[in-house]
């Protein structure tokens, strides 16, 4: 009768198992992509700006997808960013190609991110299930198409700006700044003495061989915020005692001096801040108090707090450089010190080189 | 712990920048546009440039003037009725294979022609209302909009230069006013 249940129990194991990795681990389809997008435009913007756009996706020379109403807003850094979510099937084996047309701009095709316009024949963007980078900024799109688009800049939508100027017509304010003005009008023109065209769709079928070697959608190195919920083990503790350090029974307090940088990402934005602090922790036996068990006790708490303070959208990156140089004292009566739960700014300043 | 509020300021940093953000553009949201002095002072001379304007419909027309055995020259004119103006205007045409386009120059319809495109068998050219120095001109009718220096190939045979409407236009304010039954269609050269 136990064997009975015992093959039971392995056989509904290995049927859940098939039925996971076909699932996940062998997963060749995703029914959603998203696209955490950096992009240029010509012009100046103001904060929270937003941008519309329309983003069709290519297989070979078939367009699979259209998302007419994709957005990103302007982050203040010269450039638009934003996560858009394309909510489509897709092969995860195929390489795909984007046109991206914002509205009032110009549309360009991309194969890759560095393969653009007349370059891009065979789409080569291979997405993956979560989140995907797509950093185009080197690619500035081009103003003063305007509705109804025609993929051209022409004599008609430089006088549709000229008409307007002075008044408030967001169809033709370029740059969103509630004003039809000598910038928006400027904007068109620059682009037409560029004679500048969308993109022409030159996409070919794709060759029998494989894709390209280097798709530029890159996985993100934190796919889904909740991915960093779990919480690799700390390294052994008891392993690793000090050579000079045999254990002894005393409780004590371990003094710390922190150093060294810690580093988040942040929606696929790396951040980095310089970590120079005191702290102090509770242990039963001085052998606890190194500075490997406390660079890693440290690195779980950051961890830890980062998800807390981070609402799932950051990760912390395991390889920041964090030092721990520990003192033991003797002391019976140690309290730890209270837990921090304000997420509050202590004013860290940057890493040198961000 | 301090370590742990030393990792937190990330994230407080961003939610407070990104609420500062958004409180912002929602103030400014319910504010009317600021215009600029220049912005008030380009609708002024908009304006005044607009107000003597007639309205009417104009058309591209030719003068072919001969500068050799093998050049021609060919002067495109817009012309319109009287006080008219234009604030944009593409002219495009094609040669056929025994003529070359050998050089375009600028005409006097316009103070600005920020695009012009050649080949050897095709151009492009578009004049637009100048408003540098925040002074406006629009674009004067009756005048050369541009000049085409064409070679023949092949001096004995006929050739042809064609219109190319879909992107031959002229406007004013918006609104399409190329009269394209009295515009040129072709040239026999």
């Amino acid at each position: 009768m136990k064997q009975k249940i015992l093959v039971l129990v392995f056989g509904f194991s290995l049927l859940l198992f098939m039925y996971l990795g076909t699932r996940f681990a062998f997963r060749s389809r995703a029914t959603g992509i998203n696209l955490a997008m950096k992009m240029k435009l010509q012009g100046s913007y103001q904060t929270e700006n937003k941008l519309n756009m329309r983003i069709e996706v290519y297989s070979g020379t078939t367009k699979v997808a259209s998302f007419p109403n994709a957005q990103v807003t302007y982050s203040g850094n010269g450039y638009f960013e934003g996560l858009v979510m394309l909510t489509q099937d897709f092969d995860l084996a195929k390489p795909y190609a984007l046109f991206i047309k914002p509205d009032k701009y110009l549309g360009q095709l991309f194969c890759s991110a560095a393969k653009t316009g007349p370059d891009c024949q065979y789409p080569e963007f291979i997405f993956k299930a979560g989140l995907n980078q797509l950093d185009i900024r080197d690619k500035v799109f081009y103003a003063g198409d305007l509705a109804p688009a025609d993929g051209k800049v022409d004599s008609g939508d430089i006088s549709k700006i000229f008409a307007a100027i002075g008044k408030t017509n967001a169809a033709v304010d370029i740059n969103n700044d509630g004003i039809v003005n000598g910038i928006d009008y400027n904007l068109a023109q620059k682009t037409l003495s560029l004679n500048k065209t969308d993109d022409i769709l030159s996409l070919q079928a794709l060759p029998t061989a494989a894709p390209s070697p280097s798709p530029t959608i890159a996985n993100s190195p934190t796919p889904t915020p909740m991915a960093t919920v779990t919480i690799a083990p700390t390294t052994a503790t008891t392993n690793q005692p000090s050579p000079t350090s045999p254990p002894t029974s005393n409780k004590g307090k371990c003094n710390a001096v922190l150093s060294g940088q810690v580093k988040v990402n942040y929606l696929g934005q790396a951040e980095c801040r310089v970590l120079n602090e005191t702290t102090h922790y509770c242990v039963n036996t001085q052998a606890e108090c190194n500075n490997t068990t406390c660079a890693s006790k440290i690195k779980t708490e950051i961890k830890a707090g980062v998800i807390q303070c981070g609402m799932g959208m950051a990760s912390f990156d395991e390889s920041s450089p964090i030092n721990c140089q520990t003192s033991f004292v003797s002391d019976s009566s140690c309290i730890d010190p209270p837990a921090d739960t304000t997420c509050e700014d202590d004013g860290s300043p940057e890493c040198p080189g961000t | 712990m301090l370590v742990v509020s030393s990792a937190y300021f990330y994230w407080q940093n961003k939610l407070l920048q990104q609420e500062n953000r958004s409180l912002t553009a929602k103030l400014n949201k319910g504010k009317p546009p600021e215009m600029s002095l220049n912005d008030f002072y380009l609708y002024a001379q908009k304006t005044k440039a607009l107000e003597q304007v007639v309205a009417s419909s104009v058309y591209y027309t030719t003068r072919v003037s001969k500068l050799s055995d093998s050049q021609v020259q060919v002067d495109f004119y817009l012309l319109g009725g009287e006080r008219m103006k234009v604030d944009a205007a593409d002219l495009s045409f094609n040669l056929d294979p025994n003529l070359e386009l050998v050089q375009l120059n600028k005409g006097e319809t316009f103070q600005n022609y920020p695009r012009l495109v050649k080949t050897n068998n095709h151009a492009t050219v578009t004049g637009i209302a100048s408003i540098t120095g925040n002074s406006v001109l629009l674009g004067e009718v009756n005048k050369i909009f541009l000049s085409a220096i064409i070679k023949k190939i092949n001096p004995e045979l006929s050739s042809r230069l064609t219109i190319d409407f879909e992107n031959t236009k002229a406007y004013l304010q918006g609104e399409p006013i190329l009269n394209l039954v009295a515009t040129i269609k072709d040239l026999q050269l």
